[in-house]
């Protein structure tokens, strides 16, 4: 499949976009964070979203999906990310993956009409580490208890089901546990970039055999696909967030007056300008050929997932200093949107991996390091 | 040395962040509040595009446009 996109693909872009640009401009992600609302996302254009098929557009038809493939699904979050819309589409993706290959129909069904949330508990530490998991599940007669922390549980706060990571007695398994389980202690995270989270404890949480998701001992393969889509999703995300900021910055610089010449005209500005537009568009194929991948069952999907999020991580780290820097003192106010997103993309940078992590594993999976 | 030194205090305090991961994307927490207030060192008291353009006529003697 070739780098451009194709004409479908063109198509959907310009359907999301529209129907972002109508429902979920900036000013409402805004208005949503002033508002102090606990729960952090906007039901109504989750709801029009999973409606116009787009809260989950990758999920294959043979598991009731549209099969639109992942390629749409992270041009959606890209568009998402140019306007910051609040919606738990990256937590439905990783439990989506989850519950594929016919594991968990009954869950699936209602999570792709967009009725209820699930997310995926999965970290233990401040810092991604998805395979050092101290929660264990003790077999309790038929079923199971499962106690531990998980922090950083995306979509936590408003999530109905909680799918969570636990070691048993035969190794790495998953369990869907209903948030209101006795037991379960949800506490909320005040998060830099305002979206929903939380950590969650289990204290002796019982459960009956039926909450396992495919056998248990055989979670790792199910996760290390999850993280794989994850990465991408999320790399996609920063990749809107990145071009917005540079749109906007460009934009200044072609307005702004400073020494009574339009400070886009001086060399050494346009010079960054153009070095940033260099590497935006480098992280723009590196995306879609992550994207490409995930479609086509490319043996190297892993390791371009990790490179997908490593490269948009950075790009995005700088390219937003830059926006801030050359937006000047305004840059730094909270009145400009540009705060908003630096904010969002330091937070999904470091969500699964920042570029830090993702360039060791990289070099684990390249060069056996 | 403000050219340099504000450079230094934003690596640094992003640098807090990515190892303080979700610890440090709280708000109210330390490495927050560094890393929000880092982006004024370059930009405040005569942006560091200011510093340069005096560095390179007074330190190195480079002529005007």
């Amino acid at each position: 499949m070739t780098l451009v996109l194709t004409e479908e693909e063109i198509l959907l872009v310009d359907a999301v976009r529209a129907l972002l640009a109508r429902a979920a401009p900036v000013p409402k992600f805004r208005a949503l964070r002033d508002s102090g609302d606990p729960r952090r996302y906007d039901p109504d254009l989750w709801r029009e979203l999973a409606v116009s098929g787009f809260s989950a557009p990758q999920i294959p038809e043979s598991a009731g999906g549209l099969g639109m493939g992942y390629t749409a699904a992270g041009l959606i979050a890209e568009e998402m990310g140019r306007v910051l819309a609040a919606s738990p589409f990256h937590s439905t993706a990783l439990a989506a993956e989850l519950m594929l290959d016919g594991a968990k129909a009954d869950t699936l069904a209602p999570l792709i009409a967009g009725d209820i949330i699930v997310a995926v508990a999965l970290d233990e530490g401040a810092r991604h580490a998805p395979t050092s998991i101290a929660t264990r599940a003790e077999r309790d007669g038929g079923g199971f208890r499962i106690s531990g922390t998980k922090r950083r549980v995306v979509d936590g706060g408003i999530a109905d089901t909680l799918i969570v990571s636990a070691t048993t007695a035969e190794d790495a398994s998953l369990f869907q546990v209903p948030s209101d389980a006795p037991g379960v202690e949800i506490r909320p995270l005040d998060l830099l970039d305002g979206r929903n989270a939380a950590d969650v404890t289990f204290d002796n949480v019982v459960l009956g055999s039926e909450a396992v998701i495919g056998a248990p001992g055989e979670a790792a393969g199910r996760i290390a696909r999850m993280l794989d889509v994850g990465n991408v999703l999320l790399a996609c995300e920063l990749l809107g967030i990145t071009q917005e900021a540079f749109d906007r910055t460009i934009a200044f610089l072609k307005e702004r007056e400073q020494f009574s010449r339009r400070i886009g005209s001086f060399q050494a500005l346009q010079h960054r300008a153009a070095r940033l537009f260099c590497a935006l568009e480098l992280a723009r194929g590196v995306a879609l050929k992550a994207l490409r991948a995930l479609d086509e069952a490319d043996p190297a999907t892993t390791q371009l997932a990790s490179l997908a999020k490593a490269v948009l991580t950075r790009t995005a780290r700088e390219t937003l200093n830059e926006a801030i820097q050359m937006h000047g003192g305004i840059g730094v106010t909270d009145e400009l949107d540009i705060g908003l997103f630096f904010k969002r993309a330091r937070a999904i940078g470091d969500w699964l991996g920042d570029d830090y992590y993702h360039r060791e594993r990289l070099a684990k999976i390249v060069w056996g390091m | 040395m403000k050219l340099v030194g504000t450079e230094f205090i934003r690596t640094q305090a992003e640098l807090t962040m990515s190892l303080t991961g979700v610890d440090g994307l709280m708000w109210g927490s330390d490495p927050a509040f560094d890393w929000l207030h880092a982006p004024i060192g370059p930009i405040g008291g005569g942006s560091n595009e200011i510093q340069l353009n005096i560095l390179a006529k007074r330190a190195l003697d480079l002529p005007e446009a």
